[in-house]
């Protein structure tokens, strides 16, 4: 995507130039077949959904630099991720420009369902997190037990399981300005911090995640 | 649907959805559960959660070639392995573990810097992180000042936290939850300092520093300093409770001084994205730098010792960084007025404005002749932050004195090698073993006749180093509370010289020896080993006393191992554990911070 945004919110600008790919569902590794009237029949939502995602930003599927962009090495690559914040239009444009930009996330059998709160209160119940600026309750007597509330998991395997793989490169960045000063022709190689994530064994960094997020609102 | 309702609803949307009652049909939502949601605010509670990066997976700072004509190297800062995990008194040996094996409980409960256990407690559903729009009415720039110098508008907060004639803005926040049981945060650390060439690049490692940092606490801690306000009972009539940590994003308004420079002629009025952050965190660090035996720097994982390190115990810090709505943190770059810069930047806790209804907030001291001890309102407390290393602090009986329940007397330990205890071995009673005038009624007179055997004897013996008082256990000096450094093990040692205001004496130790032969050879240990009786007219025997007199015989050792020890009144100790004490910083006010970078100016 070398594409520019010319939207100029109110609190910040993001644009990104090179490529962004690789969105997917749970691969199959064979073509697609019709469902069965039968299969069809079983499907009730009820089991949750598994959710695979990979996102890649200028990088392979192992998280490397992609070649079709220089290898996002060098002053002017077109791997970047620029922001500019509200007001702050000095010189024409002030961005924050983040270069050698490169990486790749994939959430791995990500599980979405539902569940129910605990039925009563914990020791470390707080019902004034549950109250408006008036201080009237916003759920009933400002307890959420036995509330639904949908919740996130991943399988809780035995050992390690690399549920989130990360990789990511900001190999410079600086503020460069004018209206385009996002633009790779108006990097001039300086920086003032580099930060990088990984894995030096596997490259990509992995986390597993046990237990479970759960999300409700009020 | 707006699409803001839409958010509102999702989860419970989603959660009626996908509720699964297991081997049960799916339940419709009754009326009065989409009642009562309001869409206020989105609860996030963690059940049982648990975090761990693999061991070798890192966040780094990447290090670039230093700026020419200074004599730092390259540095390359790296963070491994982060982990949440639980932490309880009560867990199971089997529990504890590291990035690289097994591990022993340590001091304090810090030798293990990961648990196999989910966290349990921590943002309970009743007690969750909280991501709302909230609307407040507080201290502000006067919405309808358009340049510099306008006016800051409204009084100083009420009791509902609401500024009377202020500034109404809405808040985008989210409220950590506001206490939790303690759980583990840890990960692994490197600093790697290397040689580079002109581009920066990599020619040689100089060296890596590797470290293991461990906290088991909470972002949470007490609304009020807990050494002055307690922990709970009532004192002055507060009941003191704990809270969580806050961030918040809004517009700010105020002044700016363009190119992050100081020149008062360069400001003007400044619109942008606001921050505002309270950190509040409470319980245990623990930072060690030191290795199992045999580990390498380029093992790729390290394996730390389980005592070693710099503790920080009974923490409890509130650091507000921001106000509503005249303080906030912003972003800017470094340039000249209208011009390009070099391509740093500026992240800056904004200056406060020099305005009465702006610092009558903010400092909270309106009605008083400067800051005063006593009489403070709650107010004060918010805009102020403070920090406590440890509980311990000096009573003061002042009327104007920050109030403490004394200090630790736990200072050191040694690893004096001193005898624990004495064993005299079993001695036939004659007059070469037992010489002297020991027998007659008073002990006093001489021996005719000499009968059996003395039994072996073992008794405890305790030297205690008068001359430089405060001496413990590693475990006590650990978790005290307040700063404490640790050796690798109590073999390791370092010298400190007891009173450093007062020249050494000489170094604490002493010559043992020969300790169980003076203890042998001495007169009131013979008699307790030992009885007299009449053997006849003028005749006097000395006998094996059964058993021996032990409590007059570990006196005696006591007293001669204590005699045995050198250094004199002032001694040098080589420790193995210190106490470096407690500490406190209360009424903290950060005024005006900012951080430029310099980096991109090379």
């Amino acid at each position: 995507m070398n594409g520019l945004l010319k939207c100029v919110p109110a609190v910040m600008v993001l644009v990104i130039c090179g490529t962004v790919a690789g969105f997917a569902a749970a691969e199959h590794p064979s073509g697609m077949t019709a469902l069965e009237d039968s299969d069809m029949a079983s499907v009730t939502g009820r089991e949750g959904i598994a959710l695979d995602l990979e996102l890649r930003i200028n990088a392979d599927s192992n998280g490397a630099p992609l070649a079709s962009m220089g290898g996002c090495a060098g002053t002017g690559n077109g791997c970047i991720l620029a922001l500019q914040f509200a007001n702050r239009f000095a010189g024409g444009g002030e961005w924050l420009v983040l270069k050698d930009f490169y990486g790749v996330m994939r959430l791995n059998d990500l599980r979405l369902d539902g569940s129910r709160l605990p039925a009563g209160p914990s020791a470390f119940a707080n019902p004034k997190r549950f109250e408006d600026k008036d201080g009237n309750c916003l759920v009933a007597a400002c307890d959420p037990s036995g509330s639904l509330a949908a919740i996130f998991t991943y399988p809780d395997n035995p050992g390690f399981t690399a549920d989130v793989e990360l990789a990511l490169n900001i190999g410079r960045a600086a503020v460069q300005f004018d209206a385009e000063g996002f633009l790779p022709s108006a990097d001039t190689g300086t920086s003032f911090v580099g930060v990088r994530v990984g894995d030096t064994q596997t490259g990509t960094a992995r986390i597993d995640i046990n237990g479970g997020l759960q999300l409700y609102g009020f | 649907m707006k699409f803001s309702h839409f958010i509102r609803m999702l989860p419970i949307a989603l959660a009626g959805t996908l509720l699964l009652s297991q081997g049960h049909a799916m339940v419709a939502l009754e009326e009065e559960e989409m009642s009562g949601v309001s869409g206020t605010g989105l609860a996030f509670p963690l059940d049982n959660f648990r975090l761990q990066a693999a061991p070798t997976s890192f966040i780094e700072q990447v290090g670039g070639a230093p700026a020419a004509g200074i004599s730092f190297n390259r540095g390359d800062l790296r963070w491994f392995g982060l982990t949440l995990s639980n932490w309880s008194a009560s867990e199971a040996a089997g529990e504890r573990t590291t990035w690289a094996g097994t591990c022993t409980n340590g001091l304090n409960n810090m030798g293990c810097p990961i648990s196999t256990r989910g966290i349990q407690n921590y943002a309970n559903h009743d007690n969750p992180f909280v991501l709302r729009v909230f609307e407040y009415q507080r201290v502000g720039l006067d919405p309808a000042a358009t340049g510099i110098n306008g006016d800051w508008l409204g009084a100083p907060l009420d009791a509902n936290g609401v500024s009377a004639n202020g500034v109404s803005q809405t808040v985008l926040e989210i409220l950590g939850p506001s206490n939790s049981q303690d759980w583990r945060w840890a990960f692994w650390g490197e600093i790697q300092s290397s040689l580079t060439d002109a581009s920066g690049n990599i020619t040689s490692v100089l060296g890596t520093l590797r470290n293991q940092n461990l906290i088991i606490g909470k972002p949470a801690t007490y609304i009020r300093p807990p050494s002055i306000w307690g922990t709970g009972a009532l004192v002055n009539g507060f009941n003191n409770s704990v809270d969580g940590a806050v961030l918040q994003m809004f517009q700010y308004r105020g002044d700016r001084v363009l190119g992050g420079g100081t020149n008062p002629a360069d400001r003007t009025l400044d619109e942008t994205m606001g921050l505002l952050y309270h950190s509040r965190l409470s319980g245990d660090y623990r930072l060690s730098v030191n290795q199992a035996a045999g580990a390498l720097d380029t093992d790729p994982v390290p394996q730390f010792s389980n005592e070693e390190g710099l503790y920080f115990s009974d923490v409890n810090a509130y650091l507000p960084l921001g106000q509503l709505f005249y303080q906030a943190i912003v972003l800017d770059s470094v340039h000249p007025t209208g011009g390009q810069g070099d391509g740093n930047f500026i992240i800056e806790l904004t200056r406060i404005p020099n305005d009465p209804n702006v610092y009558n907030d903010f400092y909270s001291s309106a009605g008083a002749s400067g800051y005063q001890r006593t009489g403070r309102n709650a107010r004060y407390y918010q805009t102020h932050g403070y920090v406590e290393w440890g509980t311990a602090f000096p009573t003061c009986a002042g009327a104007n004195c920050m109030s403490g329940s004394g200090v630790s007397s736990a200072r050191f330990s040694s690893n004096l090698a001193a005898p624990t205890s004495v064993t005299l071995p079993a001695l036939v009673v004659n007059a070469t073993n037992f010489p002297g005038s020991l027998c007659g009624n008073n002990n006093n007179q001489s021996c005719s006749q000499y009968a059996g055997t003395a039994p072996e004897v073992t008794v405890p013996v305790s030297v205690t180093v008068a001359s430089a008082a405060g001496q413990t256990t590693r475990e006590a000096i650990a978790s005290t509370g307040g700063v404490a450094f640790v050796s690798r093990d109590p073999s390791s040692t370092w010298n400190v010289v007891n009173n450093q205001g007062l020249a050494s004496t000489g170094t604490l130790g002493g010559n043992f020896s020969n300790f169980t032969n003076l203890v042998a050879a001495d007169t009131t240990v013979r008699l307790a080993r030992t009885d007299s009786e009449s053997c006849g007219f003028g005749c006097r025997r000395l006998i094996a006393q059964l058993p021996p007199d032990t409590a007059t015989i570990q006196t005696r050792a006591n007293a001669i191992a204590n005699s045995l020890v050198t250094g004199g009144t002032n001694p040098t100790i080589a420790v193995n554990a210190i106490n470096l004490g407690t500490s406190r910083v209360e009424g903290l006010l950060v005024n005006h911070l900012k951080i430029t970078s310099l980096g991109a100016g090379n």
